[in-house]
C-alpha cells in the first residue's frame, strides 16, 4: 500500500524538485504504520544484547514510533525504513547507524551521537537534533522545521546526490531548520536546499555552499573562513556581521548578492551625479589605474527606465563595479537589466563581474568585442595584477557580451529606449556609443576624452572620421570617457581634434621628409604637452602607432 | 589602454613565452649554437646598434644597425641580430649584396622580456664583429596582433617602396621596403578556441636592383607585423627595384618599383 503510494506521489511530484523528498502529503501519518511500535523497550534492549560482539542490529523496516529509547546504544543499527516517528533518541548512540529511508518526523535526537550515521532519503521533518553530534554523517533527507541548535555537523556530507536523481535531487533539506550555534566546519552543503534556516553563529568555516540555497536564511554572524559560496542563492538572505568573510570564496559569484541583507558599510556607494533626469555618471580620476583608486579612472554611469537599468561601463576593479551597484540601488529598485561595455580597455570592463548575478542581466557591447577581450585577456589580467594589486584582480572575470551590437540596437528600459551604435576602427575596434534619446544625452566612452591624453589603440584617421559624425548626431550632453561628468557636445570634441590632427599632422610631415619611428615618438604632438594630463604616458605610444599607420597612406 | 600605459612605462615584467630567467645569460649558449663558438671582436666599430632603452610599443621596438666600411679592409657580407630572451633568438639575419653599398638597416622588432640584443657583422674574410644594446620592452611576442586583425588580413601582401635621398652627397640613396603580413608569431592565443595562433611569418624577403641584389632578410617570429626595412645602398643605374617575398605557409608575394628621380 505505500509503496503504491510513493510511486504515485514521485509521479506526482516530477515537476518540483523539493517535493520529490517531501512524501508527506501522500502518507497517512495517523496510520498504525506510522504511530505505533511492534516491540516494547525491554524488548528491544534484549533483541540488541542478543546481537554478537562487532556485529549490527537489523532493525529494518521496524516499527519503533513512540518508544522512549533514550541513551539505548544503538551503534552501528540497521533502521533501514525503521519507523522512528516521536520515538526519544535523546542521548542515544547511532555512531555508524544506517537511517536510509527511515521516518523519524518530530522524533528526538537531542544530544544523541550519530557520528557517521547514513540518513539518505531519511524523513525527519520537526525532528529535535540540538547538540546532536552528525560528524561526518551523509544526510540527504528532509530536515524541514527541525532543530539543529548547537549541533556538530563537522565534515558531514549534506549535499546533492548528483548519480541519484530520479526522484528529484537527492539533497539535505534544511527549510526553516534551525541550526543556530551549529558547527558545520568542513561540511558539504553543496545545493542544500536550506531556505529560511537560520545559521546564527553557525561555524560553516570551510563548508562547500556552492548553489546553496539560502534565500531567506539568517547567518548573522556566522563565520565564513574559507567557505565557498559559488553560485549560492541569497534572496533576502542575511549576511550581517558575517565573520572570515575575507578570505570566503566565490562571494562576488553568489546569485542575487544584491538583493541579501548587508552591513551598509561594505559597499559604499560610487558618487553620482545625475547629468539629466534619471541618468548618473562617477567621474573617474585622470590617473593610471591603481591599488589606491581602485581602477576608478573611467566615467561609468547608468540610466533608469520605469522597467529596467542600463549600465554603461562598470569601472576598474569589481569593487568599483559593486560601488556603482550600490549608488544604482540608491537611486532605484528596478532590475539591471543591460550592462553596456563601450569598448574593451579594463578600465571600462573590469567590474562586469558585480552585475553577473543580477537575475537576467545582459551584456552588451560591439561585434568586434569578444574577440578583442579574448585576444588580450591574458596581458590585461597579468600587467593589471601589478597596478591594481593581487587583491582587487582577484575578483575580476573577463566578461564578454552575450548581445552583440553589429550596426545599432534599441535596448528599451521602459518609456525610455536607448540606442546603442557600434562604430568602425577609432580609439578600439570595438567602440560603442549609447544614445538616451529621451534627454539627448550620448555616452561617448573613450570615442571622447577630454583633458585625460587621448589614447590610440585603433586607427587616427577612423577615430577623426568617427568625430566628424559624432559631431551631427542630435545630441545635447556628452559624457566622455575620461574627463567632466557631461558636456554639451559643441564643447566635447574640439581639444580632441585639435591633438589627434596635430599628431596626425606631424606624423605627415615626419613621414614626407623621410623622418623615421623613433623621431616620431620623441617629437610628434609635443607641442600639445602641457594641454592634457598623462601626457607623457601616451603620447609616444600614439605617435608610434600612428606613425606606423600613416606612413601606408 | 592600461596595458599600454603598462608597457610604457615598464611596469609590467615577466610576460613569458617561454624566457628563460633573468639569472642565466643565453648568450654564451647562442654564440655557441648560431656562430659555432667562433671568436668575436667587440666595439671594433664595424657594427653599432641604436635602439631605444625603453620601448614605447614592445610589437614594433625600432632598431637601426650601422655599419663603418672604413673600419675593415673585407666588406660586411652578413648581419645577424639576436635578441637574446625572445623565443627565437636569432631574429632577422641580412645578406648584402656585394655591389649594394648598404651601410645602414632599419627595422622593427617584437621585443618580448628585458633583454640584451647583439648584432654580429660577419666580413668575407670570415671575421665576426659585435655590438650589442638592452632593451626593456615586454610582452611583444604575445601582444595581439594587431589593432586592426579584420584589415591586417584583408591587406596581406600590399607591398609598398619608399625611396629618400641619400644623407651625404655622394650619390647614395635610401629605400624603405614595406610589406603587409600578420607575421603571426605563434605566441598569440585565441582565447575562444585556448588555440595559439599558428606561426606565419616572412621566411625570406629578397630586394634587387636591376639584376644585383641588393638585401636579402631572413625572417623570423621577431619581425613586427607589417615588416618594415629601411635601408641606404649605392645606385647601380637599374631602372627598376624587384622585390620577392616568402612566408611558412607558402605565400609568395612579388614587387616591381621603378627606381624615382630622388632630388638630393
Amino acid at each position: 500500500m505505500l509503496r503504491l503510494v510513493l510511486v504515485v506521489g514521485a509521479l506526482l511530484s516530477l515537476a518540483s524538485t523539493a517535493r520529490a523528498q517531501g512524501m508527506l502529503d501522500q502518507v497517512d501519518l495517523s496510520s498504525p504504520a506510522m504511530t505505533t511500535a511492534e516491540i516494547d523497550r525491554p524488548a528491544l534492549l534484549e533483541k540488541l544484547a542478543a546481537v554478537p560482539p562487532g556485529g549490527r542490529a537489523d532493525l529494518t523496516g521496524m516499527r519503533l514510533s513512540g518508544l522512549d529509547l533514550s541513551g539505548v546504544d544503538l551503534s552501528g543499527a540497521i533502521l533501514r525504513n525503521a519507523r522512528l516517528n516521536n520515538t526519544k533518541l535523546h542521548g542515544a548512540r547511532l555512531d555508524g547507524a544506517i537511517l536510509d529511508q527511515a521516518w523519524a518526523l518530530k522524533a528526538d535526537f537531542s544530544d544523541a551521537s550519530l557520528k557517521g550515521a547514513s540518513l539518505f532519503a531519511a524523513q525527519l521533518v520537526g525532528a529535535r537534533l540540538a547538540h546532536a553530534d552528525l560528524t561526518g554523517a551523509r544526510i540527504a533527507g528532509d530536515l524541514t522545521g527541525s532543530d539543529l541548535r548547537g549541533a556538530k555537523l563537522d565534515g558531514a556530507n549534506l549535499s546533492a546526490d548528483m548519480k541519484n536523481q530520479s526522484m528529484g535531487l537527492m539533497r539535505a533539506i534544511l527549510k526553516q531548520a534551525k541550526l543556530d550555534g551549529a558547527s558545520l566546519k568542513g561540511a558539504n552543503l553543496s545545493r542544500v536546499m536550506a531556505e529560511f534556516a537560520s545559521f546564527r553563529d553557525a561555524d560553516l568555516s570551510n563548508a562547500n555552499l556552492a548553489s546553496a540555497e539560502l534565500g531567506g536564511a539568517d547567518l548573522t554572524g556566522a563565520t565564513i573562513a574559507g567557505a565557498d559560496l559559488d553560485n549560492a542563492d541569497v534572496t533576502s538572505t542575511r549576511l550581517l556581521n558575517l565573520k572570515g568573510e575575507d578570505s570566503a570564496r566565490n562571494m562576488d559569484r553568489l546569485r542575487n548578492a544584491t538583493r541579501a541583507f548587508r552591513n551598509s558599510a561594505i559597499v559604499k556607494p560610487l558618487p553620482v551625479s545625475e547629468v539629466a533626469a534619471g541618468v548618473y555618471v562617477f567621474q573617474g580620476q585622470n590617473q593610471l589605474m591603481s591599488e589606491a583608486n581602485r581602477g576608478a579612472i573611467a566615467n561609468v554611469g547608468f540610466i533608469v527606465g520605469k522597467r529596467a537599468a542600463a549600465v554603461i561601463d562598470t569601472g576598474g576593479s569589481v569593487a568599483e563595479g559593486r560601488a556603482l551597484l550600490a549608488s544604482i540601488r540608491q537611486v532605484t529598485a528596478v532590475p539591471v537589466a543591460y550592462v553596456i561595455n563601450t569598448h574593451m580597455h579594463p578600465d571600462h570592463v573590469f567590474g562586469n563581474a558585480a552585475f553577473q548575478s543580477e537575475k537576467g542581466v545582459r551584456f552588451v557591447g560591439h561585434h568586434k568585442l569578444a574577440a578583442a577581450l579574448a585576444a588580450r585577456r591574458e596581458q590585461y589580467l597579468a600587467a593589471n595584477a601589478r597596478l591594481i594589486g593581487a587583491k582587487l584582480i582577484a575578483d575580476v572575470r573577463i566578461v564578454p557580451p552575450d548581445m552583440a551590437v553589429e550596426t545599432t540596437l534599441e535596448l528599451d528600459l521602459g518609456e525610455r529606449v536607448l540606442e546603442v551604435t557600434a562604430w568602425p576602427v577609432a580609439h578600439t575596434d570595438n567602440d560603442v556609443t549609447v544614445l538616451d534619446a529621451k534627454t539627448g544625452t550620448l555616452f561617448a566612452g573613450d570615442l571622447v576624452f577630454i583633458g585625460h591624453l587621448p589614447v590610440i589603440d585603433g586607427r587616427l584617421t577612423g577615430w577623426l572620421a568617427v568625430m566628424d559624425r559624432l559631431a551631427k548626431l542630435p545630441v545635447k550632453l556628452v559624457v566622455p570617457g575620461h574627463g567632466p561628468p557631461a558636456v554639451p557636445l559643441a564643447a566635447a570634441l574640439a581639444d580632441q581634434r585639435r591633438y589627434l590632427e596635430r599628431l596626425a599632422g606631424d606624423l605627415r610631415a615626419i613621414i614626407k621628409q623621410g623622418g623615421d619611428l623613433r623621431q616620431a615618438a620623441d617629437s610628434a604632438g609635443r607641442s600639445e604637452r602641457d594641454r592634457w594630463s598623462l601626457f607623457d604616458e601616451y603620447n609616444a605610444r600614439n605617435a608610434t602607432a600612428g606613425f606606423a599607420e600613416l606612413e601606408w597612406e | 589602454m592600461l596595458r599600454i600605459a603598462g608597457m610604457a612605462l615598464g611596469i609590467v615584467v615577466g610576460l613569458s613565452c617561454g624566457v628563460a630567467g633573468a639569472a642565466d645569460d643565453p648568450w654564451p649558449g647562442l654564440q655557441a649554437d648560431a656562430f659555432a663558438s667562433r671568436p668575436m671582436v667587440a666595439d671594433s666599430g664595424v657594427v653599432a646598434l641604436e635602439a631605444p632603452y625603453r620601448a614605447e610599443d614592445a610589437a614594433i621596438v625600432p632598431m637601426t644597425i650601422t655599419l663603418k666600411p672604413e673600419a675593415t679592409p673585407a666588406p660586411v657580407r652578413k648581419v645577424t641580430v639576436v635578441i637574446d630572451r625572445n623565443p627565437a633568438p636569432i631574429s632577422a639575419v641580412f645578406t648584402l649584396g656585394e655591389k649594394s653599398g648598404i651601410s645602414r638597416i632599419s627595422t622593427r622588432f617584437r621585443v618580448n622580456s628585458y633583454t640584451t640584443v647583439h648584432v654580429v657583422a660577419e666580413t668575407s674574410d670570415g671575421k665576426l664583429h659585435v655590438a650589442e644594446r638592452s632593451i626593456k620592452a615586454l610582452g611583444g611576442c604575445s601582444a595581439p596582433a594587431g589593432k586592426d586583425p579584420a584589415e591586417a588580413k584583408a591587406n596581406m601582401g600590399k607591398m609598398k617602396l619608399r625611396q629618400f635621398a641619400g644623407a651625404g652627397a655622394d650619390g647614395r640613396r635610401e629605400a624603405q621596403l614595406m610589406l603587409r603580413h600578420p607575421n603571426h608569431s605563434g605566441f598569440q592565443m585565441d582565447q575562444i578556441t585556448h588555440y595559439y595562433t599558428p606561426a606565419m611569418f616572412i621566411r625570406e624577403l629578397t630586394i634587387r636592383q636591376g639584376d644585383d641584389l641588393l638585401l636579402k632578410v631572413e625572417g623570423g617570429i621577431s619581425l613586427s607585423e607589417d615588416p618594415n626595412i629601411r635601408f641606404d645602398f649605392t645606385p647601380n643605374g637599374a631602372d627598376r627595384f624587384t622585390v620577392e617575398a616568402a612566408d611558412t605557409d607558402g605565400h609568395r608575394f612579388k614587387g616591381e618599383f621603378p627606381v624615382e628621380t630622388v632630388s638630393q
